[in-house]
């Protein structure tokens, strides 16, 4: 079980403007979910990715707020206790990753030099993992020979997911893993990934910026908006209606490809500059529900039945603004 | 705001026509046919979407429209213009009537050059204006693309855009020459849903209003069909069913084209479970033993349809004659599909 609380992640630059990429998240992801994270380019998904991760250089930034794992805080563990938990217990697959393998090196060794570091002996047993792990990704075992160039992209995804496997971790995050590919391979490796998760249990954070990629792969929804998670839910509710006007603009994006009507719509408008102070709703300027208070209050998450909201539309009719 | 009528011109009459246009690449370890006798028009002020997947060949055409590659069979013409024989000294000035748009706006910009730099020199190099027409000009087209207010954007350099403004900006570029074709690669597909529509509706309107045709390339029928005319789906290099879009979309006949349509991102179609899985690989229910047969195509084992038709490797209809002899373009004016067992 993952339960990130009150999570700020502050980037600082050397000439003045900093950057609060995160600003206050809170929500968690019970085992063996199947979690999606949503939001326009450059919302802060990477960044709580890799804050969860712990993979940040914290020379060049400010983090605070607390991520447990099983109840213990990964953001006070020191770098070698974070070592040994990194692929052990949580795995990222890295936006780009599959650009990322060495090219020199055969895709048998970029398994195994994962495995010898986290002290996992025998060749022979090592060689069996690995190439089950190449079956779970409906991948040809033969391919441990390979180097990385002579793999397409598809391809080369599936072995970022399986080598994400390797040591059975309980949460795997996964950004952007599919933006890349096209539409046919996209969706092979969503079912696959759904396929593995209901096989072997782990939890999945998700990560796109494509609302309706991760509506069909995700069981819950997390949407992010400038920082903030600004709704959450599961799949199916969300899918009867938005709460959030965010979502809603979101989802009012897609459409059905062989619908008579074809409705293609954006958002107007642009994310605000993390890099200001913002007050109110971060979404105020481009929403068509806004109201006074939402320029003066920043909503707060609000727990719904299933889900959760931070729109003052819904605090008021939770009797009143604010507190 | 109004264009330029003596750079903007609204008479294109430029018609793109390729014929049996075939692409081998050759190397030691193997023979790639990237196309294979593509035949289409693009007729002057159409958007023509080319949707197909990874692989099948869509830059490689998009490369020999533009006179950057030269076909190994066929001919590519575009108004006067025979491309495939164009020499290094005439395709410097063939560059000015077909521009490009790539996937990526932002390795697709000099990142020392300031907004009006990028939209400035296209404009010297290929009107041969003055700087000072120039910069008029330029100030003109950032209107058009709505990079406004252009004393605010004139002078920031691409990572001061966002990916919205870095695609308006090599758009404002492949415009600025007033170009009789555009061929856009992939041009909103690192963009955000959200600001996907205004990249298209921006490039509906400029044809509308410059009289430009466009070949769109997509793997995504969706925002095809909110922008093409007409389509043409490619699968390994074969042109395997095209015509109106609407049409098409509506009544799509290839077993391929269905499978493009199903796999787009759909949340309110109820994923049923079906019996071929998207990827080509028979239904897997659980951890299949072997990889799906896309994958063995790429990774170059399965040469299916050298002989025969190229999808019959992914095929559920596949029969006989599949395996045999490849099927031709058949059909309407509006529609037509190349298949042994599926007509229009
Ligand atoms: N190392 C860094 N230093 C300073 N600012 C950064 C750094 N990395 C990211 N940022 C900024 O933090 C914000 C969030 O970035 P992040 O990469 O997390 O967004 P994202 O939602 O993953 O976007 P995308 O969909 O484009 O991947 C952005 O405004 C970005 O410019
Ligand atoms: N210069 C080259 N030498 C050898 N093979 C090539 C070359 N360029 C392309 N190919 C091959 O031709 C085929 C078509 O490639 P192309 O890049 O045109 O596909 P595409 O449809 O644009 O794919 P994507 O959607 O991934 O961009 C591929 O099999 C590719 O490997
Ligand atoms: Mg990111
Ligand atoms: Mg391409």
């Amino acid at each position: 079980m993952l339960e990130v609380k009150d999570l700020w992640v502050k980037y600082r630059s050397q000439h003045g403007r900093s950057v609060s990429a995160v600003r206050g998240v809170n929500f968690s992801i019970p085992d063996g979910t199947f979690m999606g994270l949503v939001g326009e380019s450059g919302c802060g998904k990477s960044t709580l990715g890799f804050a969860i991760a712990r993979l940040l250089n914290s020379q060049q930034l400010e983090i605070s707020g607390s991520v447990l794992l099983n109840g213990e805080d990964l953001i006070k563990m020191s770098s070698r206790e974070l070592r040994k938990l990194r692929w052990d217990k949580i795995a990222i697959v890295l936006q780009g990753g599959m650009n990322a393998f060495n090219p020199v090196l055969k895709i048998k060794q970029q398994f195994t030099d994962v495995m010898k570091a986290h002290g996992q002996g025998r060749a022979e047993d090592r060689d069996q993992r690995i190439a089950e792990l190449l079956r779970h990704v409906q991948l040809d075992p033969a391919l441990l020979e390979a180097y990385p160039h002579e793999l397409s992209g598809g391809m080369k995804q599936r072995v970022a997911i399986a080598l994400s496997l390797v040591l059975n971790p309980e949460l795997v995050i996964l950004d952007e893993p599919t933006t890349a590919l096209d539409v046919i391979v996209q969706k092979a490796i969503v079912e696959m990934l759904q396929e593995l998760q209901r096989h072997m249990k782990f939890s999945v954070l998700f990560i796109s910026h494509d609302l309706g990629l991760v509506l069909e792969a995700a069981e819950r929804v997390m949407v992010m908006y400038a920082g903030k998670i600004v709704e959450e839910e599961p799949v199916e509710v969300l899918l009867e209606g938005a709460k959030h006007p965010y979502t809603e603009a979101l989802l009012s994006c897609y459409g059905d490809p062989q619908a008579k009507e074809l409705r293609f719509k954006g958002i107007p408008g642009s994310p605000p500059d993390l890099s200001k102070p913002l007050q109110g709703c971060s979404f105020v300027p481009r929403c068509s529900k806004a109201m006074s208070a939402c320029r003066e209050l920043e909503p707060q998450r609000l727990e719904l039945e299933r889900g959760a909201v931070a729109c003052h539309l819904y605090t008021k009719m939770q009797g009143g603004i604010g507190k | 705001m109004k264009l330029d009528e003596q750079t903007f011109s609204s008479h294109k009459t430029a018609m793109l026509t390729l014929k049996e246009v075939t692409k081998v690449f050759k190397n030691r370890a193997r023979t790639t046919v990237a196309l294979h006798r593509v035949t289409f028009t693009v007729a002057p002020g159409r958007i023509v979407a080319l949707v197909g997947e990874s692989g099948s060949g869509k830059t490689t055409l998009a490369r020999i429209v533009t006179g950057i590659e030269k076909p190994t069979e066929g001919s590519v013409t575009l108004g006067e213009w025979q491309v495939d024989r164009l020499r290094s000294s005439q395709l410097r000035v063939y560059r000015r009537y077909v521009q490009m748009v790539f996937q990526d706006p932002f390795s697709s910009l000099n990142p020392h050059n300031t907004v009006l730099q990028t939209i400035v020199r296209p404009l010297m190099n290929h009107l041969h204006l003055n700087v000072k027409q120039a910069r008029l000009q330029a100030l003109e087209i950032m209107n058009t693309v709505r990079l406004t207010p252009t004393d605010q954007f004139a002078h920031k350099k691409p990572h001061q855009l966002s990916g919205g403004q870095r695609q308006r900006l090599v758009i404002a570029r492949a415009i600025a020459p007033n170009p009789e074709l555009i061929v856009a690669d992939e041009p909103v597909s690192m963009l955000d849903v959200s600001i996907r529509a205004d990249i298209l509706e921006l490039i509906d309107q400029l044809r509308k209003r410059t009289g430009m045709s466009v070949l769109y390339i997509t793997h995504d029928l969706y925002s095809a069909r909110a922008m093409a005319d007409e389509v043409v789906v490619l699968y390994k290099g074969h042109v395997v069913e095209r015509g109106n879009i609407e049409e098409v979309i509506s009544h799509a006949q290839h077993p391929y084209t269905q499978l493009l349509l199903q796999a787009i991102p759909n949340p309110w179609k109820k994923r049923q479970p079906t019996a071929h899985r998207v990827d080509g690989s028979e239904s897997a229910p659980h951890f299949a033993e072997i990889p799906a047969k896309d994958e063995i195509t790429l990774y170059g084992r399965l040469h299916a349809g050298d002989k025969g038709c190229p999808f019959a490797a992914r095929c559920e209809l596949v029969s006989g004659e599949c395996l045999q002899a490849k099927p031709s373009l058949k059909g309407t004016e509006v529609h037509q599909v190349s298949c042994w067992n599926r007509q229009v």
